[in-house]
């Protein structure tokens, strides 16, 4: 598979393509300095980083949410110019709405578009079984835990099967254990549906679990690209491997030494 | 009731109540030795036609004869009674209706000077709608002031004399409107008043029927009332305040020119002073004694009577009440 | 570090309490209307009063005035209601329309509504027609600010949520603003509804036949001081009432955004 994956970029049908990308807030320094990164379909890329180096604005740039000042973004060939429905994504916060139901909150993508069918409460439904939550979906957001709402968070940005899934930090005001279940059931159906996931994260161990490659970004710049072959499907054990640790060792390190 | 517990809660009533009333101390005139105050619980606020109780500062008709002289104003007969009861006034410048109805409430009172022994009060209508007797109001739309007022009381005195219930007709409030619903046909005919009136006709209201309620019950217009204990305990106070009554109601008769003029300083509604000489040409003619040679603030017992009679015909008192028994004329002025 | 709490868990002992206040101040008031000597036309005795209202209520009295007063109250809190939410919308949506009508939303609720009265009875007839209307406009202030209000706390990272699932924006406004801004919006119907009794008794005072209102002014000129004391304390029973029922339409509709129950 590293075999292939090197192959398709070589070969320039990456599937999310950030070309020399360039972002300023008017009248301040680039956010995002000539950031070029390509992912291919089905990969799980994540980006790490101090707080203030870039990693949201470029995320927000492969959303199309914002455009670059100079360079391009582009998915499966065409330019990113707004976002849409074959992106997912979430947010550090699960941001539902609190007054519908579980199951609302997850058709919400497709009920902004059109009337959900059948077909899509269906859909919604067995989201939310795959993530556990199957009982729950007539249950208001703030009669579940921290760890639930985010499940439905994600079973959300599932709902409309994007192709590209954006994630925020989405699990960093969880406990480690949930974190830890919510990050095996992100991987379980994204490798089922072959979704593209572009993750940032600050912790470290969450980059080597989840990722097939890491980008270390540093003042807008990608100052490393680290190779993570692990097996897959991940499993919670290898977390207690040296293969896992030095990994995590070798991002440190490049961490700390793109740290000025 | 205790003597003392009485005057104590006076005390602080009164005390409480020197905010709202009028000081109508003046300089003018030469003064009797002081005998007291008495304060007159109103109807209304201070208006043109009550100019002769206002022009006491200038005039000091009520200071001749000693007494200092204070204006509480209210909001309808009743409420002047209340302020009396309440011990806030000490003699209601009130109507018989309301003095009737008190009464039947069981209260201790009895009326000292007839202040306007012609009614005043009328009912109007266009002299497209055929209304000429009482009779003709069966079943038509009458509008009055209000449900507290003496447009109402007097409207159904009216009916009574023609045989007609309140039921026989459809009353409503259309408040202080002059005639507007009557000229828009909203009502068949408005109870008023000799002012109202006039104001109406000033402002255009064309040619229209009035019914006098005089030409057939002539009840007074307003009575001096007191409690019975202040009666007793204030006798030689209220005989001077009944002089200095009779002396300004006889300037304003023989000086309406002057009263005029006046009320446009002292009265809150006198501002043009055309107006003012009307309505007080119109109170003075109202407060002629209803039997021709009598002194100003004689009673006609007789039609008093008739009127407490009616109110129990109607249903708005439940006992009877005998005039005779709740009017003294001993404070009356000498002719 | 939170507040101690209240020193009973279960609600009767404060209703006991209550009442027990109630009965207490009632005693004083029968003891010093008998004792006093005041006349029964400038303060009635509770037990007078009592007997008025029985006797209004088995006759069914009040029942054609409290139909009125109930009517003109509900028409106004609707017809101003709905004005206050429809421009408090318009004023959250469009800046412009805000910097221009402000000062005549401001200026229409510092003129006392209650001195135009006359002029409406005037204009629109008596009776129910201008009574709602005055209830009408005094409803309508609390309504609109306070969706106005609410509309503007909508979060930042909701909106955004929206905008990236390519929301419109009056889908915006009706599936996000509108749902979020309702804890406000009920306060302010809360409000209003306590206003909108106020308002149509008194626009009763001025120009009615039938009602609550009519019925205190009536007992005025009748000299029947306790008959005026029982309409007020009709209508206080009717604010009561009126309250309770806004208060369980709040509960009832703000359950979801209640905490973790």
């Amino acid at each position: 598979m590293d075999a292939m994956a090197g192959a398709a970029q070589l070969a320039g049908d990456a599937f999310l393509d950030i070309d020399q990308a360039v972002f300023a807030y008017p009248g301040r320094a680039p956010v995002v300095d000539g950031v070029s990164w390509r992912i291919a379909a089905g990969e799980v890329h994540c980006l790490v980083g101090r707080s203030g180096c870039g990693k949201t604005t470029l995320l927000q740039l492969a959303a199309g949410l914002l455009r670059p000042q100079t360079g391009h973004v582009r998915m499966q060939g065409r330019e990113v110019v707004a976002p849409g429905p074959q992106l997912g994504f979430m947010f550090q916060a699960p941001t539902l709405l609190e007054w519908r139901t579980a199951l609302d909150n997850v058709l919400l993508p497709v009920s902004l578009q059109r009337r959900p069918q059948p077909a899509d409460v269906a859909r919604a439904q067995a989201l939310l079984d795959q993530l556990g939550l199957g009982g729950h979906a007539q249950r208001h957001p703030r009669q579940l835990s921290g760890g639930q709402q985010s499940r439905v968070a994600l079973a959300r940005a599932l709902v409309l099967e994007p192709a590209l899934l954006l994630l925020d930090e989405p699990f960093a005001a969880l406990d480690a254990i949930t974190r830890a279940e919510l990050q095996d059931d992100l991987l379980r159906t994204c490798r089922q549906r072959g979704t593209t996931v572009l993750f940032v994260t600050h912790d470290i161990t969450e980059a080597v679990y989840l990722g097939d490659r890491i980008a270390v970004l540093q003042a807008g710049r990608v100052a490393d690209d680290i190779r993570v072959d692990l097996p897959a499907p991940r499993t919670q054990a290898m977390r207690h491997d040296a293969p896992f640790n030095r990994l995590c060792a070798r991002v440190r390190a490049s961490l700390d030494g793109a740290g000025a | 009731m205790q003597r003392p517990e009485f005057l104590s809660r006076r005390t602080l009533l009164a005390a409480s109540a020197g905010l709202a009333v009028t000081r109508l101390t003046g300089a003018a005139a030469p003064a009797a030795p002081a005998l007291g105050k008495i304060t007159v619980a109103g109807w209304s606020k201070p208006i043109s036609e009550i100019t002769n109780l206002l022009v006491e500062p200038e005039k000091g008709f009520f200071k001749a004869r000693g007494v200092e002289l204070a204006y509480l104003p209210g909001a309808g007969g009743g409420d002047a009674l209340r302020n009396t009861l309440s011990g806030q006034g000490d003699v209601a410048f009130t109507d018989p209706g309301s003095f009737f109805m008190a009464l039947d409430k069981g209260e201790k009172l009895t009326a000292i000077y007839d202040i306007y022994p012609q009614n005043v009060f009328n009912v109007v209508s266009l002299q497209s709608s055929g209304i000429r007797t009482p009779a003709d109001l069966k079943g038509k739309r009458i509008g009055v002031y209000s449900l507290s007022s003496g447009t109402r009381q007097n409207l159904l005195v009216l009916l009574h004399q023609a045989g007609l219930k309140e039921s026989d007709v459809t009353i409503v409030v259309t408040g202080l409107l002059n005639f507007a619903p009557l000229l828009q046909g909203q009502v068949d005919a408005t109870a008023a008043t000799d002012t109202g009136l006039a104001v109406g006709r000033r402002k255009g209201l064309g040619a229209v029927n009035v019914m006098q309620v005089r030409d057939y019950l002539n009840v007074s217009s307003d009575l001096f009332v007191v409690r019975n204990e202040v009666l007793v305990q204030k006798k030689a106070l209220l005989r001077a305040f009944l002089q200095g009554y009779r002396d300004s109601a006889a300037w304003m008769m023989a000086h309406p020119d002057d009263a005029a003029a006046l009320a446009v300083k002292v009265a809150i509604d006198g501002t043009q002073q055309d107006a003012n000489l009307e309505v007080i040409r119109l109170r003075n003619a109202s407060a002629q004694p209803s039997v021709p040679g009598q002194p100003l603030g004689a009673f006609n017992l007789a039609s008093l009577q008739k009127a407490a009679d009616a109110y129990r015909a109607l249903g708005l008192v439940q006992h009877g009440i005998r005039v005779a028994d709740v009017v003294d004329v001993s404070l009356l002025p000498a002719a | 570090m939170s507040r101690p709490g209240p020193p009973f868990r279960s609600a009767w002992p404060y209703r006991a309490l209550g009442a027990a206040l109630l009965l207490a101040l009632l005693g004083a008031w029968e003891w010093g209307a008998r004792h006093s000597g005041l006349s029964a036309l400038v303060l009635p005795a509770p037990s007078a009063i009592a007997a008025s209202l029985w006797q209004g209520l088995r006759t069914g009295y009040f029942l054609p005035h409290a139909r009125a007063t109930l009517s003109a109250l509900l028409l106004g809190l609707a017809g101003g209601g709905l004005a206050g939410l429809a421009i408090g919308i318009a004023l959250a949506e469009s800046p412009l329309l805000e910097r221009v009508l402000r000062p005549y939303v401001v200026v229409s609720q510092v003129v006392p509504k209650l001195a135009l009265a006359p002029l409406f009875v005037l204009w629109f007839g008596f009776g129910i027609p201008s009574t709602a209307l005055i209830t009408g406009l005094i409803c309508f202030f609390p309504l609109m600010e306070n969706t106005f209000t609410g509309l503007q706390q909508a979060d930042a990272q909701r909106l955004q949520l929206f905008r990236m699932l390519g929301a419109t924006r009056w889908q915006t406004l009706v599936r996000l603003k509108l749902p979020q801004a309702l804890p406000a919006i009920l306060a302010g119907l809360r409000m209003a509804v306590v206003l909108a009794l106020v308002g149509a008794v008194v626009g009763e005072f001025i120009g009615a036949s039938q009602g609550l209102g009519a019925v205190v002014i009536a007992a005025q000129g009748m000299m029947d001081t306790a008959l005026m004391f029982a309409a007020l304390v009709l209508i206080a029973a009717v604010g009561l009432l009126l309250y309770q029922a806004t208060l369980w339409l709040e509960r009832w509709l703000l359950r979801p955004y209640a905490d973790r129950s």
